[in-house]
């Protein structure tokens, strides 16, 4: 086993974590975005 | 600690005097209790003959008493005359007065002035006084110079402190360079008395650099000549918004301050340049050492510089001495150095950056770079390995520099720039390139002209170049990121895992080694930004201070963010002094929904910087006519923005904020002009999240609030037009809303006699309302869970 088996376990748990980290935080953000509209009191307006 | 502090003894002494300093300046800690507490430790390190504990034991107090004599104002202070109208000061300059241009042609200039004389009024006899003042003025007739003494007519004030969260500091950033008042000049306010009587050494550094930036001036067209201004003589006030925003958005700021990057170029060049004299090192040395002082001279002891000379000098003088300096030491050195006269420096962001990135270099570097010799003993270097070394160790030190400084950079500016590695390994190279050039064209400059061309021309395409590279990496994803502003806790945490990352026994390799440390800052940062996403928030509205204008924003539960005008433009830029600084210490880079409630100066003003700085998604406007510059700027920005837009009239509503949250537009009926006056034609909305009601009601006045349908109750009102005199429509208007809380978003001393004594007393009358004034409060925040409303602390 290489000697810096200890930093390279760090990095890859490091690395997973990340990934798993990013990856809730790009769901949660797509979810909660709010998509903003006017809604024009009149047909005519919002024409 | 006795090994430790024996060997580095200047070193402890600056973190004991730094720590006196940063307690005086944060908590009541008198110098009389500090040295109480010194000389019972002093007795006991005397009795265990600790010789040197007992001399460091002394800079703790000695920090404390440096900091509260810097705070401490004189008994004829000019302080003691402030607040005033139209008072007369006399006075010397004592800075280089710095100039602003607005799009309108418009000239600002600011500058200190050493005060000596008073007058309360025209004919009232003239008081002694002392102290400096900051004087700002508008198309002066004058243009004042460093060492011009003169008389100046004007409002005398006190300086703000943070009026918003993430804003400016004046009163702070003042006081470090013991100015405690600000005059603003009135119109044809300067009566200049005599030329050239300040300290002449100083003027002569202050003459000397005002014909090199004019040297610089002549040569190169607008931006270049500035860039080269900050670059060289550490002047940035001639930089546009967009070129220091480059910069800044690339973590490549600090090639702008002169620093230890131009000491060290600058003795580098002379060094080799005396090489070629048949000289002794020695007086290679201290010609090396002379021309370092010199500049730092010329560029006014900027912290930093001073930091890189000290520190140079003592290097020097330990080589010529033949003795090894210790480097931390050294630092240790500088820091006592600038301390000793200055100690508020401490709390300035350049002084505190300088510093630490030195230290990170000093301690932190050795981890990660290799120092063996490039070539076995006896052989010569090849070009190659050294171009290498000089490769890993500009990437090494650009990467701790990164790194070390993050949790500062992230408190200070709520940024975090991941290109800045990237930026750095190409604009070094290309900055220390130009500082040279820049400095050989100042050394002829006075030449002939075909001389000059051609290095003119080599400057030109250097700085495109380098300009061209921070274009090309600020457009990577990801460049900057808005991290808003970290918490002491968090800073802590990620200070120590990099600490303990940067020296863990059982990592061993260098890359292992940097790839834990970008990955647990990037932890970290992620799991905070996904905690404040799915933590539950409440609704929060806040009217900012931007003076005499408004600007209100709203970030809801669901996260969503919407910013209903933006203050003013030129020369106070609300947009980019305090509305950008606001929403990026809040996290906010992206705007959903941007309102401008109707196009005055003092509401759209700061919408170009706005738009310039943020993502704005959507914005909208009722229909008004928009015509002059400000508003073609503006449009042109939406366009550019990509941004929809929208217009709003009576009965609209906007929605997909949240499903609890309506917003309801109340005010201006439809048309292109309903009302003669541009005010009357004011957005008026009215935000609702459960049982809350807020109202949000522009620069409406008497006929359209006369016109308003009943808005029924709110909690929290933002009172029309800055309190403006509203007549019975008003008293009616009020009435129909009885806020709890009332915000007049005013300025102080406005021409306009806002808010009017009948509206405040009209709002007065309305039982259980607590009426806030932003000129008075600074910023003021509400938060709602739907059920209630309170004042955030």
């Amino acid at each position: 086993m290489s000697e810096d088996a200890f930093g390279r376990k760090l990095v890859a748990s490091l690395a997973v974590l990340a990934l798993v980290l990013s990856a809730a935080l790009a769901v949660v953000t797509a979810v909660r975005r709010p998509h903003v509209e006017i809604v024009h009191a009149t047909a005519e307006r919002a024409s | 600690m006795g090994t430790a502090l024996g060997r580095r003894p200047l070193f402890w002494a600056a973190c004991a005097l730094s720590a006196g300093i940063f307690l005086a300046g944060r908590w009541p800690v008198t110098a009389v209790a500090a040295y109480t507490a010194a000389a019972l430790l002093a007795v006991k390190f005397l009795i265990e003959r600790r010789f040197l504990a007992l001399f460091l034991v002394l800079f703790f107090p000695s920090g404390v008493l440096a900091a509260s004599l810097a705070h401490r104002a004189g008994p004829a202070d000019l302080l003691r005359h402030a607040p005033s109208a139209e008072v007369f000061v006399g006075g010397r300059v004592v800075s280089e007065p710095e100039w602003k241009t607005g799009v309108s042609g418009s000239r600002r200039t600011a500058f200190t002035l050493e005060a000596k004389r008073f007058w309360s009024g025209p004919g009232a006899p003239p008081e002694v006084v002392s102290g400096r003042t900051r004087v700002y003025l508008r198309d002066p007739a004058e243009s004042p110079v460093f060492g011009d003494e003169l008389v100046v007519r004007g409002d005398l004030e006190l300086p703000k402190g943070r009026r918003n969260p993430g804003g400016f500091n004046q009163r702070a950033w003042l006081e470090r360079g013991g100015v405690r008042t600000i005059l603003f000049g009135k119109k044809d306010c300067v009566q200049l008395l005599r030329r050239d009587r300040g300290n002449p050494v100083l003027a002569a550094a202050a003459r000397t650099r005002r014909f090199l930036s004019e040297a610089l001036a002549a040569r190169f067209p607008g931006q270049n000549a500035a860039l080269l201004r900050a670059l060289l003589l550490g002047e940035r006030s001639g930089l546009d918004q967009d070129s220091k925003d480059l910069f800044f958005k690339t973590g490549t700021v600090h090639i702008l301050a002169v620093s230890g990057f131009n000491v060290g170029f600058l003795a580098l060049c002379v060094f080799l340049v005396l090489r070629l004299v048949p000289v002794g090192r020695n007086v290679t040395t201290v010609l090396s050492l002379a021309a370092v002082w010199g500049y730092c001279f010329l560029v006014g002891w900027q912290a930093p510089v001073v930091r890189a000379t000290l520190m140079l000098t003592l290097f020097a003088a330990s080589q010529l001495l033949g003795r090894r300096a210790d480097p931390l030491n050294t630092l240790g050195f500088a820091a006592l150095g600038i301390l000793a006269f200055r100690p508020l420096e401490l709390f300035d962001a350049g002084f505190e950056l300088s510093f630490l990135a030195v230290l990170a270099i000093v301690v932190f570097v050795p981890r990660f770079l290799e120092a063996g010799p490039l070539a076995p003993p006896g052989e010569p270097i090849r070009l190659r390995d050294r171009a290498g070394r000089y490769g890993a160790e500009l990437f090494w030190v650009s990467f701790v520099c990164l790194f070390a400084t993050l949790p500062l950079t992230a408190r200070i500016f709520h940024i975090v720039t991941p290109v800045a590695l990237l930026a750095n390994l190409a604009v070094v190279p290309l900055a220390g390139f130009l500082f040279v050039a820049g400095l050989l064209f100042l050394t002829v400059c006075a030449g002939p002209a075909a001389l000059l061309a051609p290095l003119a021309g080599v400057i030109v395409l250097t700085i495109r170049a380098l300009l061209k590279a921070l274009r090309t990496v600020e457009a990577l994803p990801g460049a900057s990121i808005a991290v808003g502003e970290p918490t002491v806790v968090f800073c802590i945490v990620l200070a120590g895992g990099l600490a303990l990352l940067a020296f863990h026994p059982r990592i061993r390799g260098r890359w292992t080694r940097a790839a834990a440390v970008v990955l647990f800052t990037a932890d970290l940062f992620l799991g905070r930004a996904l905690l404040a996403a799915v933590l539950p928030r409440p609704l929060e509205v806040t009217v900012l201070d931007v003076g005499q204008g408004d600007s209100i924003f709203v970030r809801f539960p669901g996260g969503g963010t919407l910013l209903v005008d933006a203050g003013r433009g030129f020369p106070a830029d609300d947009g980019h002094y305090v509305v950008a600084p606001f929403l990026k210490a809040r996290g906010v880079s992206a705007l959903d929904l941007l309102v401008a409630t109707h196009p005055h100066a003092d509401h759209i003003g700061g919408m170009p910087s706005v738009l310039r700085e943020l993502d704005v998604r959507n914005v909208a406007a009722p229909e008004s006519p928009c015509s002059g510059r400000l508003c073609a700027e503006l449009g042109r920005l939406v366009t550019a923005e990509g941004a929809s837009r929208s217009v709003l009239a009576r009965g609209d509503r906007i929605a997909g904020f949240g499903k609890d949250i309506s917003i309801d537009v109340l005010g201006p009926p439809p048309g292109p002009e309903p009302y003669p006056d541009v005010n009357d034609r004011s957005a008026v909305l009215r935000l609702r999240y459960g049982r809350n009601v807020f109202l949000l009601t522009g620069d409406a006045t008497t006929p359209a609030l006369a016109d308003l349908p009943d808005p029924g109750p709110a909690d929290v009102l933002k009172v029309p037009h800055h309190g403006s005199a509203l007549g019975q429509a008003g008293k009616a208007f009020f009435e129909r809303v009885r806020p709890r809380f009332s915000v007049i978003s005013v300025g102080e001393r406005n021409p306009f006699g806002h808010p009017r004594p009948g509206t405040l007393f009209k709002l007065a009358s309305i039982p259980n309302n607590l009426i806030f004034r932003t000129d008075e409060y600074g910023s003021v925040t509400f938060l709602s869970d739907g059920r209630s409303v309170e004042l955030a602390a």
